[in-house]
This record gives structure tokens, C-alpha cells and sequence, in this order.
């Protein structure tokens, strides 16, 4: 465990000191860090939640835990929780895809068997694939970051999200964009598709949404 | 006690023998709860009046009936009413699958989630839909509607528009930052492939006059801002030059601003300020790039403009309402 935080918050300086390390080199380093056949150790944030955070839901016993928003209202860390046995326990349903979305990408849900085939979009063009449990993404982007999410699609038959990985303190993100079959969601031997970019610097951003000129 | 039981009974077995008769001949699915409810008895009754109403709509629909005729043992007459509503709209059927549902409790009785049905109007991607359906305490359908995340997703599709053009946003920054690291990092392979074969490179120079009087001295009037056009090949043959000649380069970018052009979604303005210093020279400018999204995975610039912010002298020459930007170039496609 104090192996992989020590890995964890190695990947954060190397990946972000632009004295040293430049994005073609950091997004390497990712990419590294990704294909490594390192074990996965199935890391989680606390599920610590207060009444005062609940919100309820128009699903009958479906409450979100409201977190906040990240540059636009819609890129938002809540997540959707009911209380089974006398315990909030984030949704993982058929009959809630959003909400199962929205907990499996911010890694609310603790038996997430699925896999990813991400393609890496690095600098230089290079867009390789790589396929790896999910959990492993998270186990390496997760705990020195802060996880937004907006599912931007969804009918009966697919569904779209991204998710940011924002480091505060370097404010730079990495952002997945995940497309997949709704039912795949619920099928633990299948694979998501996700595009994933890398060290995307917002520190020098003015403004992503100006105003369209004339 | 013993009567209510001996009713609900009675009630069962009129409408499996309805159900008996009639599903046969119109083919619609069968309907189980498999979790959710205890009451053996009770989960019977809900059972069959879902079964007779998807007999009912299926031999409604088959027969071009205008409502649904329902049992009013089944049906409750508001939700009837539902029923005639969506109907107007549109026949329902319900596909020959076994639907295997879990019972919820809700406030009012009893709740059923996810039931397929086809909407015989609808365009064929939107044909198939979901119907909930509510339930007395006593297992008597109350209300049927399409299933609520339908609307809310409806919802959700719209104001997520704004979501989709945040992500290719995002790209847009790790395009450009992408391309300060190929300049770093002498790149000329990746800036080759980054710039269109016919894109448009405008580069601003500060030239200095003879002042003709005391008062050009004082108001600058002296300093001009010429601009040079080049092709792609003339600017990659030029950089090419500088990279061989000196030692380091290094780029800064600041206040980027990334704009939609509004009559191309797939054209991008990101304007930003540059900050060039190699171990010769340096410099600071206003940077404007056209970029063209059409293909996403291989965005091109179009259109690369640069003006110098300051003159030698340290006095602005360029203002940034002076920048080039989206409006200044006319697309032919």
C-alpha cells in the first residue's frame, strides 16, 4: 500500500515539474505507469457521508451526495447512493445506468471488475491502446487528485461520460471520455472503450468558453 | 378476512383464464416478479394483471382498436385513463420475451420498473420504451407511464451539449500544449504534421522609423507593425534554421482563450500570448491559431498569426483587442 502512494505521488511530481519534465516525457511516464503489470490494490476514497450532503433524488429512495463542480456546473463529484441494511451504499443497478455510471467513474463502486481499453492520446500523435482493469487507473490518477464527472449521453442502448482528474496543486487534469454499451455496464466480463489525454495544463487557461466573436 | 381472500382468488383465476384464452393468439410476452414481495398471493395478483394488460394492449394493437379495453378487476380507471392517453399518441405491444421484474415498495403500494414495450408509432431507434407501473396495496394497477428516466434522460441529453464541447475543448488545450512542447523540443516532424499544407502563416515585425518630428519621438508614432505572409514550407524551412542555430528554445504560452467560430462547430480560435526565448533572442507576442476539428483525432491549423506585443523599447505595439481572431479570416469550403 505505501509502495503504490509513494508510486502514486512519484507520478504526480515527475509527471507535472515542467522544469525537469515536459509533456511528451510526462504523458511517457503515464503511459508506462499504465502497461507496468503491477497489482492492483483496489483503492477507494472514504464513503464518508453526512445527512447534511444528501440530496433526494425523483427515484424513490435514491439520494445523491452532493459534491461540487469543476469549471462547468455540469462536471460534478456527487454521486448517487440508497441505504441497504441501514447503510448508504452507492448505486450499482440495471435500472439506474446514470447513476451506476456516475459511481463506477468516480470510483464509488468497491467490486468493479471491469476493464478498460484506453487509447492513450500521448504528444507526438502516438495513440496506443492499452487494456487494464479500471481499478488500476484509479489506484494510480486517484489519490492525488480530485474526480469530476458528467455522463453527456445516454439512451437505452449507450452511454457517454467523461471524467477529469484535476491536481490542484500543479491544476492540471487528465480526462477520460468513456463510451459504452448500457448493459455492458452490468457485465463484469466486458470491456469499456475510453479515450484518455493526458497532463492537460489549465494553469495558463483564461478562458475555455469565450465568448464567440464576430 | 376469509371472504377478501376467497375474492382475490376468484379474481386470479378469471383473469388467468382470460390471459389463457387470449395470450395465445396475440403472442405477447409473460410477466414474473422475482424479487421484492413475500405476499405469494399478492404477487400473484400483480402478475396477472400485468399479463392481462399486455394481452389487452397486444390484442388492441393487433386489432387497430382506438383504447384498450381492461378489466376494471385489473385496472384502476386512472390508470386506464393513462392508458388511453399514451395510446392516443401511439399503440403499445409488448415483445414475446419472459420479463422477470423485482417489486419495489413505494408510498402508494407497489412499483414495477422496465417493462419493454414497442411503441408501434415511433421512428425504429425509438421504438422500444420502458413502461412503469404502479400498483394499489391491493395489486391493482394505478398508473402506467413511460419510464421516468426516459424524460429525465431526454433532459440530460440536452443540457449536455455544452458537456461534449467542454471535452473537445480540453483536447483543444492538449493540442496546444502539444504543439509549445514540439517547439521546445525542436520537433519539426510533429509541427510538419500539425500544420495544414495550406495553412496560413501570418508573422508581425515591429519596424522602426526615422522619426520625422519631436512629437513621433514621444508618441511612438515612429514604431510600425509589418506583417509578412509565408507558406507552410517557407515557415518550417525558416524555423528548421533557427532550431539548427541555437542552442535551447523555450516557449511559454499565457492567457489562452479558446473560442467556437460560430458558423463551423469544427473550427477553433485559441488566441494566446507567447513568451519565446532561446539562448539569441527573445520575445513576446500575441498568438492566434485556427484549428480545424473536422478530424478530430488529427487536428490541423489553418491559420497561424503572431504579433509582437512590444517594441524594442518596451512600449505596446499591439493591443489585444487588435488580434487577430475567428472573424478576421473568411473559410471557403
Amino acid at each position: 500500500m505505501i509502495r503504490l502512494f509513494l508510486f502514486s505521488f512519484l507520478l504526480t511530481l515527475t509527471t507535472t515539474n515542467k522544469a525537469q519534465t515536459d509533456k511528451a516525457e510526462a504523458d511517457r511516464i503515464i503511459y508506462e505507469m499504465l502497461i507496468s503489470e503491477k497489482q492492483t490494490e483496489n483503492w477507494h476514497p472514504h464513503l464518508d457521508i453526512l445527512n447534511s450532503q444528501l440530496v433526494e433524488t425523483a427515484e424513490e429512495g435514491i439520494y445523491i451526495v452532493c459534491g461540487d463542480s469543476f469549471q462547468i456546473k455540469t462536471l460534478r463529484s456527487d454521486f448517487y447512493v440508497r441505504k441497504i441494511n441501514g447503510k448508504w451504499t452507492p448505486i450499482n443497478d440495471r435500472r439506474y445506468p446514470m447513476e451506476t455510471m456516475v459511481n463506477l467513474m468516480l470510483n464509488r463502486i468497491t467490486d468493479n471488475k471491469h476493464y478498460l481499453e484506453l487509447r492513450h492520446h500521448q504528444y507526438g500523435g502516438k495513440k496506443p491502446r492499452i487494456i487494464m482493469p479500471m481499478q488500476h487507473l484509479f489506484d494510480l490518477l486517484a489519490r492525488n487528485t480530485s474526480l469530476y464527472c458528467s455522463v453527456t449521453y445516454i439512451d437505452e442502448h449507450d452511454i457517454r461520460a467523461i471524467l477529469v482528474f484535476h491536481q490542484q496543486r500543479l491544476n492540471f487534469i487528465h480526462m477520460l471520455e468513456l463510451k459504452a454499451h448500457t448493459k455492458d455496464l452490468f457485465d463484469a466480463s466486458s470491456i469499456l472503450c475510453a479515450d484518455f489525454y493526458t497532463n492537460i495544463p489549465q494553469g495558463n487557461i483564461n478562458d475555455i468558453f469565450r465568448e464567440k466573436r464576430q | 378476512m376469509v371472504m377478501k381472500k376467497i375474492l382475490i382468488k376468484k379474481n386470479i383465476i378469471l383473469v388467468l383464464l382470460t390471459f389463457a384464452s387470449t395470450a395465445f393468439s396475440y403472442g405477447g410476452g409473460s410477466f414474473k416478479i422475482i424479487e421484492g414481495i413475500t405476499d405469494e398471493g399478492m404477487k400473484s395478483v400483480m402478475e396477472a394483471n400485468v399479463n392481462h394488460l399486455f394481452v389487452a394492449m397486444n390484442m388492441a394493437a393487433s386489432q387497430r382498436n382506438k383504447n384498450v379495453k381492461l378489466s376494471r378487476e385489473c385496472v384502476t380507471s386512472e390508470a386506464n385513463k393513462e392508458i388511453d392517453l399514451i395510446w392516443k399518441s401511439s399503440a403499445m405491444t409488448v415483445p414475446p420475451v419472459n420479463i422477470m421484474s423485482k417489486c419495489l415498495k413505494t408510498p402508494r403500494g407497489f412499483q414495477v420498473r422496465g417493462i419493454p414495450v414497442d411503441m408501434v408509432e415511433a421512428d425504429a431507434e425509438e421504438r422500444r420504451q420502458e413502461l412503469t407501473i404502479d400498483f394499489t396495496p391491493a395489486g391493482k394497477i394505478c398508473d402506467i407511464a413511460i419510464a421516468i428516466e426516459m424524460h429525465r434522460y431526454d433532459q440530460i441529453m440536452e443540457e449536455k451539449s455544452s458537456d461534449i464541447d467542454y471535452a473537445r475543448r480540453q483536447i483543444i488545450i492538449d493540442f496546444v500544449e502539444n504543439f509549445r512542447t514540439a517547439y521546445n523540443r525542436k520537433d519539426i516532424k510533429l509541427l510538419t504534421s500539425v500544420y495544414s499544407d495550406k495553412a496560413l502563416i501570418i508573422t508581425g515585425k515591429v519596424i522602426s522609423e526615422k522619426p520625422n518630428s519631436d512629437i513621433d519621438r514621444m508618441t511612438l508614432r515612429n514604431s510600425k507593425v509589418v506583417y509578412i505572409k509565408q507558406t507552410k514550407q517557407e515557415y518550417l524551412e525558416n524555423l528548421a534554421r533557427v532550431f539548427k542555430t541555437t542552442k535551447y528554445v523555450n516557449v511559454k504560452f499565457e492567457d489562452v482563450d479558446v473560442v467556437q467560430h460560430p458558423k463551423y462547430d469544427d473550427i477553433y480560435g485559441v488566441t494566446l500570448k507567447q513568451y519565446w526565448h532561446t539562448d539569441r533572442y527573445h520575445d513576446e507576442g500575441y498568438l492566434f491559431l485556427m484549428i480545424d476539428f473536422r478530424d478530430a483525432d488529427n487536428p490541423l491549423i489553418q491559420v497561424r498569426t503572431w504579433q509582437p506585443y512590444k517594441n524594442k523599447q518596451g512600449q505596446v505595439v499591439t493591443n489585444k483587442n487588435d488580434v487577430y481572431h475567428l472573424g478576421s479570416f473568411r473559410i471557403v469550403r
